[in-house]
Protein backbone atom coordinates (compact mmCIF):
# COMPACT_ATOMS: atom_id res chain seq x y z
CA UNK A 1 0.00 0.00 0.00
CA UNK A 2 1.64 3.29 -1.05
CA UNK A 3 1.26 6.65 0.77
CA UNK A 4 -1.62 7.80 -1.37
CA UNK A 5 -3.52 4.55 -1.10
CA UNK A 6 -2.94 4.56 2.67
CA UNK A 7 -4.32 8.06 2.97
CA UNK A 8 -7.33 7.38 0.76
CA UNK A 9 -8.30 4.27 2.65
CA UNK A 10 -7.75 5.84 6.04
CA UNK A 11 -9.93 8.83 5.13
CA UNK A 12 -12.61 6.52 3.76
CA UNK A 13 -12.67 4.47 6.95
CA UNK A 14 -10.47 5.42 9.92
CA UNK A 15 -11.28 2.09 11.56
CA UNK A 16 -10.20 -0.09 8.64
CA UNK A 17 -8.08 -2.80 10.32
CA UNK A 18 -5.83 -3.40 7.28
CA UNK A 19 -4.97 0.26 7.13
CA UNK A 20 -4.29 0.54 10.84
CA UNK A 21 -2.01 -2.51 10.60
CA UNK A 22 -0.02 -0.72 7.89
CA UNK A 23 0.80 2.08 10.32
CA UNK A 24 2.33 -0.31 12.83
CA UNK A 25 5.95 0.49 12.11
CA UNK A 26 5.62 4.02 10.88
CA UNK A 27 5.18 6.79 13.44
CA UNK A 28 4.08 9.38 10.86
CA UNK A 29 1.33 7.04 9.71
CA UNK A 30 0.38 6.30 13.29
CA UNK A 31 -0.05 10.00 13.92
CA UNK A 32 -2.33 10.31 10.92
CA UNK A 33 -4.38 7.31 12.09
CA UNK A 34 -4.76 8.91 15.50
CA UNK A 35 -5.67 12.25 13.93
CA UNK A 36 -8.37 10.71 11.74
CA UNK A 37 -9.81 8.67 14.57
CA UNK A 38 -10.01 11.79 16.72
CA UNK A 39 -11.62 13.61 13.83
CA UNK A 40 -14.23 10.87 13.56
CA UNK A 41 -14.94 11.13 17.28
CA UNK A 42 -15.58 14.85 16.72
CA UNK A 43 -17.94 14.09 13.81
CA UNK A 44 -19.70 11.48 15.87
CA UNK A 45 -20.35 13.78 18.79
CA UNK A 46 -21.47 16.63 16.52
CA UNK A 47 -24.06 14.35 14.91
CA UNK A 48 -25.17 12.80 18.16
CA UNK A 49 -28.29 14.92 18.71
CA UNK A 50 -30.85 14.02 21.35
CA UNK A 51 -33.78 11.81 20.39
CA UNK A 52 -37.36 12.62 21.56
CA UNK A 53 -38.12 10.68 24.75
CA UNK A 54 -41.45 9.34 23.59
CA UNK A 55 -40.31 8.18 20.15
CA UNK A 56 -40.52 4.46 20.98
CA UNK A 57 -44.01 4.82 22.48
CA UNK A 58 -45.20 6.74 19.44
CA UNK A 59 -43.83 4.12 17.05
CA UNK A 60 -45.45 1.29 18.98
CA UNK A 61 -48.75 3.16 19.33
CA UNK A 62 -48.87 3.72 15.59
CA UNK A 63 -48.18 0.05 14.93
CA UNK A 64 -50.83 -0.98 17.46
CA UNK A 65 -53.41 1.27 15.84
CA UNK A 66 -52.51 -0.20 12.47
CA UNK A 67 -52.87 -3.75 13.77
CA UNK A 68 -56.29 -2.93 15.22
CA UNK A 69 -57.62 -1.42 12.01
CA UNK A 70 -56.31 -4.20 9.81
CA UNK A 71 -57.87 -6.97 11.94
CA UNK A 72 -61.14 -5.02 11.98
CA UNK A 73 -60.97 -4.63 8.25
CA UNK A 74 -60.47 -8.31 7.59
CA UNK A 75 -63.58 -9.07 9.68
CA UNK A 76 -65.62 -6.61 7.68
CA UNK A 77 -64.24 -7.56 4.35
CA UNK A 78 -66.94 -10.10 3.51
CA UNK A 79 -69.86 -7.79 4.15
CA UNK A 80 -68.23 -4.96 2.29
CA UNK A 81 -66.94 -6.92 -0.66
CA UNK A 82 -69.94 -6.42 -2.96
CA UNK A 83 -70.15 -2.74 -2.13
CA UNK A 84 -66.45 -2.16 -2.64
CA UNK A 85 -66.62 -3.48 -6.14
CA UNK A 86 -68.82 -0.52 -7.05
CA UNK A 87 -67.15 1.98 -4.82
CA UNK A 88 -63.92 2.36 -6.79
CA UNK A 89 -65.41 3.30 -10.19
CA UNK A 90 -67.99 5.50 -8.51
CA UNK A 91 -65.33 7.27 -6.51
CA UNK A 92 -63.28 7.81 -9.63
CA UNK A 93 -66.25 9.21 -11.50
CA UNK A 94 -67.16 11.40 -8.55
CA UNK A 95 -63.68 12.79 -8.19
CA UNK A 96 -63.45 13.47 -11.90
CA UNK A 97 -66.75 15.32 -11.70
CA UNK A 98 -65.53 17.24 -8.67
CA UNK A 99 -62.31 18.19 -10.43
CA UNK A 100 -64.19 19.43 -13.47
CA UNK A 101 -66.72 21.37 -11.45
CA UNK A 102 -64.02 22.89 -9.25
CA UNK A 103 -62.14 23.95 -12.34
CA UNK A 104 -65.17 25.75 -13.71
CA UNK A 105 -66.22 27.09 -10.36
CA UNK A 106 -62.83 28.62 -9.62
CA UNK A 107 -61.49 29.65 -12.98
CA UNK A 108 -64.48 30.79 -14.97
CA UNK A 109 -67.62 31.63 -13.10
CA UNK A 110 -67.05 32.61 -9.50
CA UNK A 111 -63.57 33.51 -8.30
CA UNK A 112 -63.02 32.40 -4.74
CA UNK A 113 -64.07 35.17 -2.38
CA UNK A 114 -61.54 36.57 0.06
CA UNK A 115 -63.56 35.26 2.99
CA UNK A 116 -63.69 31.75 1.59
CA UNK A 117 -60.03 31.84 0.79
CA UNK A 118 -59.21 33.03 4.30
CA UNK A 119 -61.15 30.16 5.88
CA UNK A 120 -59.67 27.60 3.53
CA UNK A 121 -56.23 28.95 4.19
CA UNK A 122 -56.67 28.67 7.96
CA UNK A 123 -57.93 25.09 7.65
CA UNK A 124 -55.08 24.25 5.34
CA UNK A 125 -52.52 25.44 7.86
CA UNK A 126 -54.50 24.31 10.90
CA UNK A 127 -51.37 22.82 12.45
CA UNK A 128 -49.87 26.27 12.72
CA UNK A 129 -52.66 27.24 15.17
CA UNK A 130 -51.18 24.87 17.73
CA UNK A 131 -47.72 26.41 17.70
CA UNK A 132 -46.64 27.94 20.99
CA UNK A 133 -43.15 29.34 20.50
CA UNK A 134 -43.09 33.10 20.43
CA UNK A 135 -42.09 34.93 17.27
CA UNK A 136 -40.57 38.28 18.25
CA UNK A 137 -42.34 41.38 16.99
CA UNK A 138 -39.03 42.41 15.46
CA UNK A 139 -39.09 39.31 13.26
CA UNK A 140 -42.66 40.10 12.23
CA UNK A 141 -41.65 43.65 11.39
CA UNK A 142 -38.67 42.53 9.34
CA UNK A 143 -41.15 40.71 7.13
CA UNK A 144 -43.72 43.48 7.19
CA UNK A 145 -41.03 45.98 6.18
CA UNK A 146 -41.07 44.36 2.75
CA UNK A 147 -44.53 45.84 2.28
CA UNK A 148 -43.46 49.13 3.89
CA UNK A 149 -45.37 48.46 7.08
CA UNK A 150 -44.69 48.15 10.77
CA UNK A 151 -46.66 46.93 13.78
CA UNK A 152 -46.29 48.90 17.01
CA UNK A 153 -47.63 46.02 19.04
CA UNK A 154 -49.81 42.97 18.81
CA UNK A 155 -52.79 42.13 21.03
CA UNK A 156 -51.21 38.81 22.00
CA UNK A 157 -48.14 36.59 21.73
CA UNK A 158 -47.28 36.01 18.06
CA UNK A 159 -46.64 32.34 17.36
CA UNK A 160 -46.55 32.24 13.58
CA UNK A 161 -45.30 34.65 10.95
CA UNK A 162 -44.75 33.71 7.38
CA UNK A 163 -45.21 35.10 3.92
CA UNK A 164 -48.00 33.43 2.07
CA UNK A 165 -49.90 33.54 -1.11
CA UNK A 166 -53.32 35.08 -0.52
CA UNK A 167 -55.30 34.72 -3.71
CA UNK A 168 -52.14 35.27 -5.68
CA UNK A 169 -51.07 38.26 -3.62
CA UNK A 170 -47.92 37.98 -1.53
CA UNK A 171 -49.12 38.59 2.00
CA UNK A 172 -48.15 38.21 5.60
CA UNK A 173 -49.79 35.41 7.58
CA UNK A 174 -49.64 35.88 11.36
CA UNK A 175 -51.10 34.02 14.30
CA UNK A 176 -51.31 35.51 17.76
CA UNK A 177 -52.68 33.96 20.93
CA UNK A 178 -55.69 35.73 22.41
CA UNK A 179 -57.71 34.90 25.54
CA UNK A 180 -60.15 33.23 23.19
CA UNK A 181 -57.59 31.11 21.40
CA UNK A 182 -55.39 31.64 18.36
CA UNK A 183 -56.29 34.47 15.99
CA UNK A 184 -55.05 34.38 12.42
CA UNK A 185 -54.25 37.69 10.76
CA UNK A 186 -53.65 38.14 7.04
CA UNK A 187 -52.14 41.42 5.98
CA UNK A 188 -52.81 41.65 2.27
CA UNK A 189 -51.27 44.61 0.42
CA UNK A 190 -53.89 46.32 -1.73
CA UNK A 191 -51.89 47.13 -4.81
CA UNK A 192 -53.48 44.02 -6.25
CA UNK A 193 -56.40 44.56 -8.60
CA UNK A 194 -58.38 42.03 -6.64
CA UNK A 195 -58.88 43.87 -3.36
CA UNK A 196 -61.17 42.52 -0.70
CA UNK A 197 -63.81 45.22 -1.11
CA UNK A 198 -66.05 46.42 1.71
CA UNK A 199 -66.00 45.65 5.42
CA UNK A 200 -67.19 42.15 5.73
CA UNK A 201 -67.99 39.55 8.38
CA UNK A 202 -68.08 35.87 7.62
CA UNK A 203 -68.20 32.60 9.48
CA UNK A 204 -68.58 28.86 9.16
CA UNK A 205 -69.37 26.30 11.86
CA UNK A 206 -65.95 26.67 13.48
CA UNK A 207 -64.40 30.03 12.68
CA UNK A 208 -65.56 33.58 12.36
CA UNK A 209 -63.74 36.20 10.38
CA UNK A 210 -63.71 39.85 9.50
CA UNK A 211 -62.21 41.83 6.67
CA UNK A 212 -61.25 45.46 6.94
CA UNK A 213 -60.06 47.10 3.76
CA UNK A 214 -57.23 49.58 4.20
CA UNK A 215 -55.46 52.09 2.03
CA UNK A 216 -52.23 50.17 1.91
CA UNK A 217 -53.39 46.74 2.97
CA UNK A 218 -56.50 44.84 3.92
CA UNK A 219 -56.45 43.07 7.24
CA UNK A 220 -58.34 39.84 7.54
CA UNK A 221 -58.85 38.12 10.88
CA UNK A 222 -60.01 34.57 11.44
CA UNK A 223 -60.60 33.09 14.90
CA UNK A 224 -62.80 30.79 16.94
CA UNK A 225 -66.48 31.74 16.80
CA UNK A 226 -66.74 33.34 20.25
CA UNK A 227 -63.79 35.68 19.71
CA UNK A 228 -64.55 39.43 19.84
CA UNK A 229 -63.05 40.06 16.43
CA UNK A 230 -63.87 43.79 16.22
CA UNK A 231 -61.79 44.50 19.27
CA UNK A 232 -58.78 42.66 17.82
CA UNK A 233 -59.31 44.07 14.36
CA UNK A 234 -59.20 47.59 15.77
CA UNK A 235 -56.15 46.79 17.87
CA UNK A 236 -54.26 45.38 14.89
CA UNK A 237 -55.28 48.19 12.53
CA UNK A 238 -54.44 50.89 15.08
CA UNK A 239 -50.96 49.58 15.64
CA UNK A 240 -50.24 49.16 11.94
CA UNK A 241 -48.04 51.97 10.61
CA UNK A 242 -47.07 52.58 7.01
CA UNK A 243 -43.90 54.28 5.85
CA UNK B 1 -47.29 -11.27 23.01
CA UNK B 2 -46.84 -12.85 19.59
CA UNK B 3 -43.40 -13.73 18.24
CA UNK B 4 -43.90 -11.20 15.47
CA UNK B 5 -44.70 -8.48 17.99
CA UNK B 6 -41.62 -9.33 20.07
CA UNK B 7 -39.40 -9.32 17.03
CA UNK B 8 -40.81 -5.96 15.97
CA UNK B 9 -40.36 -4.36 19.37
CA UNK B 10 -36.77 -5.43 19.59
CA UNK B 11 -36.10 -3.90 16.16
CA UNK B 12 -37.67 -0.65 17.36
CA UNK B 13 -35.59 -0.67 20.55
CA UNK B 14 -32.33 -1.35 18.73
CA UNK B 15 -32.69 1.04 15.80
CA UNK B 16 -35.03 3.93 16.73
CA UNK B 17 -32.34 6.31 17.97
CA UNK B 18 -29.87 5.78 15.15
CA UNK B 19 -32.61 6.03 12.54
CA UNK B 20 -33.93 9.24 14.06
CA UNK B 21 -30.48 10.80 13.99
CA UNK B 22 -29.90 9.69 10.43
CA UNK B 23 -33.33 11.02 9.39
CA UNK B 24 -32.68 14.30 11.18
CA UNK B 25 -29.43 14.93 9.36
CA UNK B 26 -30.98 13.85 6.10
CA UNK B 27 -33.86 16.33 6.23
CA UNK B 28 -32.61 18.71 8.97
CA UNK B 29 -36.02 19.07 10.57
CA UNK B 30 -36.97 17.37 13.86
CA UNK B 31 -40.67 17.04 13.00
CA UNK B 32 -40.08 15.55 9.58
CA UNK B 33 -37.41 13.28 11.04
CA UNK B 34 -39.87 11.95 13.59
CA UNK B 35 -42.55 11.38 10.95
CA UNK B 36 -40.04 9.59 8.74
CA UNK B 37 -38.98 7.24 11.51
CA UNK B 38 -42.57 6.47 12.54
CA UNK B 39 -43.59 5.84 8.94
CA UNK B 40 -40.52 3.67 8.38
CA UNK B 41 -41.31 1.45 11.35
CA UNK B 42 -44.96 1.24 10.37
CA UNK B 43 -44.02 0.00 6.91
CA UNK B 44 -41.49 -2.34 8.47
CA UNK B 45 -44.25 -3.80 10.64
CA UNK B 46 -46.53 -4.32 7.67
CA UNK B 47 -43.90 -6.24 5.74
CA UNK B 48 -41.95 -7.75 8.61
CA UNK B 49 -42.37 -11.23 7.15
CA UNK B 50 -40.29 -10.15 4.18
CA UNK B 51 -37.29 -9.65 6.44
CA UNK B 52 -35.86 -13.13 6.73
CA UNK B 53 -32.50 -12.41 8.25
CA UNK B 54 -32.35 -10.02 11.21
CA UNK B 55 -28.73 -9.22 10.49
CA UNK B 56 -29.98 -7.42 7.37
CA UNK B 57 -32.47 -5.40 9.41
CA UNK B 58 -30.45 -2.20 9.51
CA UNK B 59 -29.98 -1.99 5.73
CA UNK B 60 -33.60 -2.94 5.24
CA UNK B 61 -34.88 -0.20 7.56
CA UNK B 62 -32.57 2.36 5.97
CA UNK B 63 -33.82 1.44 2.52
CA UNK B 64 -37.40 1.98 3.67
CA UNK B 65 -36.52 5.28 5.30
CA UNK B 66 -34.73 6.60 2.23
CA UNK B 67 -37.68 5.63 0.07
CA UNK B 68 -40.05 7.42 2.44
CA UNK B 69 -37.87 10.49 2.31
CA UNK B 70 -37.87 10.45 -1.49
CA UNK B 71 -41.66 10.09 -1.46
CA UNK B 72 -41.85 13.31 0.51
CA UNK B 73 -40.60 15.23 -2.53
CA UNK B 74 -42.94 13.46 -4.91
CA UNK B 75 -46.03 14.40 -2.96
CA UNK B 76 -47.66 17.44 -4.43
CA UNK B 77 -47.51 20.35 -2.07
CA UNK B 78 -50.38 22.79 -1.88
CA UNK B 79 -48.64 26.03 -2.62
CA UNK B 80 -49.87 28.27 0.18
CA UNK B 81 -46.76 29.00 2.18
CA UNK B 82 -43.76 30.66 0.68
CA UNK B 83 -41.00 28.22 1.47
CA UNK B 84 -38.03 30.49 0.93
CA UNK B 85 -39.22 32.85 3.63
CA UNK B 86 -40.45 30.30 6.13
CA UNK B 87 -38.74 30.95 9.42
CA UNK B 88 -40.76 28.89 11.87
CA UNK B 89 -37.71 27.15 13.22
CA UNK B 90 -34.80 29.43 13.59
CA UNK B 91 -32.12 27.23 15.09
CA UNK B 92 -29.09 28.82 13.48
CA UNK B 93 -29.48 32.41 14.56
CA UNK B 94 -27.14 31.99 17.53
CA UNK B 95 -24.57 34.70 18.06
CA UNK B 96 -21.02 34.07 16.81
CA UNK B 97 -19.91 33.72 20.44
CA UNK B 98 -22.02 30.65 21.02
CA UNK B 99 -20.88 29.01 17.82
CA UNK B 100 -19.19 26.12 19.41
CA UNK B 101 -16.97 23.70 17.59
CA UNK B 102 -19.87 21.29 17.33
CA UNK B 103 -22.02 23.79 15.52
CA UNK B 104 -19.21 24.52 13.12
CA UNK B 105 -18.82 20.85 12.42
CA UNK B 106 -22.58 20.41 11.94
CA UNK B 107 -22.64 23.36 9.60
CA UNK B 108 -19.85 22.00 7.48
CA UNK B 109 -21.48 18.57 7.31
CA UNK B 110 -24.68 20.22 6.10
CA UNK B 111 -22.70 22.06 3.46
CA UNK B 112 -21.37 18.83 1.96
CA UNK B 113 -23.15 17.86 -1.23
CA UNK B 114 -25.73 15.10 -0.62
CA UNK B 115 -23.72 12.51 -2.54
CA UNK B 116 -20.88 12.90 -0.03
CA UNK B 117 -22.98 13.61 3.02
CA UNK B 118 -25.23 10.59 2.84
CA UNK B 119 -22.54 7.88 2.80
CA UNK B 120 -20.77 9.70 5.62
CA UNK B 121 -23.95 9.77 7.71
CA UNK B 122 -24.53 6.10 7.04
CA UNK B 123 -21.02 5.31 8.20
CA UNK B 124 -20.73 7.61 11.21
CA UNK B 125 -24.32 7.70 12.50
CA UNK B 126 -25.52 4.26 11.46
CA UNK B 127 -22.20 2.42 11.72
CA UNK B 128 -22.67 0.88 8.27
CA UNK B 129 -19.81 -0.89 6.52
CA UNK B 130 -18.71 0.03 3.01
CA UNK B 131 -20.59 -2.97 1.63
CA UNK B 132 -23.79 -2.02 3.44
CA UNK B 133 -23.59 1.57 2.22
CA UNK B 134 -23.01 0.34 -1.33
CA UNK B 135 -26.08 -1.86 -1.07
CA UNK B 136 -28.32 0.84 0.42
CA UNK B 137 -27.27 3.54 -2.02
CA UNK B 138 -27.12 1.10 -4.95
CA UNK B 139 -23.57 2.08 -5.82
CA UNK B 140 -20.46 -0.03 -6.16
CA UNK B 141 -18.19 -0.20 -3.16
CA UNK B 142 -15.28 1.65 -4.80
CA UNK B 143 -17.52 4.61 -5.52
CA UNK B 144 -18.69 4.61 -1.91
CA UNK B 145 -15.13 4.53 -0.56
CA UNK B 146 -14.10 7.38 -2.88
CA UNK B 147 -17.04 9.48 -1.72
CA UNK B 148 -16.24 8.79 1.92
CA UNK B 149 -12.64 9.82 1.34
CA UNK B 150 -13.72 13.04 -0.38
CA UNK B 151 -16.30 13.79 2.30
CA UNK B 152 -13.71 13.66 5.11
CA UNK B 153 -11.14 15.44 3.02
CA UNK B 154 -13.50 18.34 2.27
CA UNK B 155 -14.66 18.52 5.87
CA UNK B 156 -11.13 18.62 7.21
CA UNK B 157 -10.12 21.35 4.80
CA UNK B 158 -13.21 23.42 5.47
CA UNK B 159 -12.86 23.10 9.24
CA UNK B 160 -9.18 23.99 9.15
CA UNK B 161 -10.05 27.11 7.19
CA UNK B 162 -12.87 28.09 9.52
CA UNK B 163 -10.72 27.60 12.61
CA UNK B 164 -7.90 29.67 11.13
CA UNK B 165 -10.27 32.46 10.18
CA UNK B 166 -11.69 32.42 13.69
CA UNK B 167 -8.20 32.57 15.18
CA UNK B 168 -7.28 35.39 12.82
CA UNK B 169 -10.39 37.30 13.81
CA UNK B 170 -9.74 36.97 17.53
CA UNK B 171 -6.15 38.16 17.25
Amino acid sequence: MDELEFRRRLFADPNDKDVIAQADTDSAKQRLVKEMQDFDATLHSALDISVPDDLVQKILAKQQADTDTSSKQSAEVKQLAWYRRFKAPLATAASALLAVSLYFATSVHAPLKASEHALQHVYYEAEALALTNEVQLQVVNEKLAMFGGKLESMPGKVTYATFCNFKGQRSLHLIFQSEHGPVTVFIVPTDSNDAAGANERFADERFGGSIKPGERADTILVANLDTPLEQYQTAVNDSLRWL
Amino acid sequence: MTTKQKRYESLVQVYNKELYRFAYWLCQDPTIAEDLVQETFLRAWRSLDALQDDSAAKSWLLTILRRENARRFERKQFDYADVEQDTLVDATSASPDSQTEQMMVQRQINLLSPEYREPLLLQVVMGCSGEEIAQILELNKNTVMTRLYRARNQLKEALTQVTETAKGASN
